[in-house]
């Protein structure tokens, strides 16, 4: 088959949150992406990628068409202002204000009555926020975190409800993927294969603590991944 | 209309829990299903083992060959 039919498909997307490298500019993470692979950015507000949340940016028209998959808002009660930057720059706010999921899912529709689009990100056990999306308009996205979140049991309540989510945000993966041994990612990921999730699943570092891990894991040669293509001595150890 | 296409992304995923994965999810096939593995290296090892374990029941179609990543098309022929 060639590769020109993977046009056809809708495609679960791997991508990365700039909160992975939030001093680097937009166009280091644009090559980033591309270059290692990965097809979903995530650009976190106050991060350094440059991109302002008001405006169009001047970058816009030569960023590969669907590369931005989320626009992070830690702080989303401008509900105009960011509605013209999920227009804009043709991606969701990713709504994760502190405070219930509640809120979050009001401010998420206050952004869409502006027209914007916004998904409310849904943090913790999904047993306890799960009937509050169920019939959440347009979506939600989902913060996955292994080290607070039975993954399997959580894949199968939330695959198996009314509404799947639309963002998947993943926290740990890349450098960090080696303390999370043991915790079931496999599972998680095996099952959103067999659910055909078809939206974005990014990474993000679970605390700055490891920021210069991160950072020498985008500047590898060689390739992205959990490390397990080849030994890479320049590496930053984690433990 | 776009089709939605399973897909396994193994990138995230430890190292020992990479082939236990994809086994996994190949056996939750039904005959003519199939699934997207995605990986950064060619998973030529895997294909032996697919080989060995699951003899003339798996397809194996490359759909993208690097040199950042691989696509490779898995799915069941047979019973």
């Amino acid at each position: 088959m060639a590769r020109a039919d993977l046009a056809d498909w809708r495609l679960m997307r791997l991508g990365l949150s700039s909160a992975a490298a939030a001093d680097v500019e937009l166009a280091d993470l644009v090559q980033a992406c591309t270059q290692r692979g990965l097809s979903a950015l995530e650009l976190r507000e106050e991060d350094a990628h440059g991109v302002a949340f008001a405006d169009v940016p001047a970058a816009q028209t030569s960023l590969p068409a669907g590369l931005i998959a989320g626009l992070y808002a830690r702080e989303s009660t401008d509900a105009v202002r960011l509605a013209r930057a999920a227009v804009a720059l043709r991606a969701p706010v990713i709504v994760a204000d502190e405070g219930t999921a509640a809120r979050r899912v009001r401010l998420a529709r206050s952004i869409a009555a502006s027209g914007g689009g916004a998904l409310p990100l849904m943090r913790g056990p999904a047993r306890d926020w799960l009937d509050g999306v169920a019939d959440q308009d347009p979506g939600y996205a989902w913060e996955v975190d292994p080290g607070i979140t039975d993954l399997a049991r959580d894949a199968d309540l939330v695959l198996r409800a009314v509404r799947a989510p639309d963002y998947i945000r993943f926290i740990g993966g890349g450098p960090e993927a080696a303390l999370q041994e043991g915790r079931g990612i496999g599972v998680l990921m095996g099952r959103l294969a067999l659910a055909g999730y078809d939206g974005a699943v990014v990474l993000a570092p679970s605390s700055p603590r490891y920021r210069v891990a991160w950072s020498s894991w985008l500047g590898r040669r060689g390739g992205w991944g959990c490390g397990s293509k080849v030994a890479d001595a320049a590496l930053v150890r984690l433990y | 209309m776009a089709e939605t296409q399973r897909v396994l992304d193994v990138r995230v995923i430890p190292p020992r829990e990479k082939h236990p994965t994809i086994f996994q999810t190949f056996a939750a096939l039904a005959p003519g299903e199939s699934f997207v593995l995605v990986n950064d290296h060619d998973p030529k090892p895997l294909r032996y083992q697919f080989e060995f374990e699951h003899a003339g029941r798996f397809g194996w179609d490359y759909l993208e060959q690097g040199p950042a990543v691989w696509r490779v098309q898995i799915s069941r022929t047979g019973a």
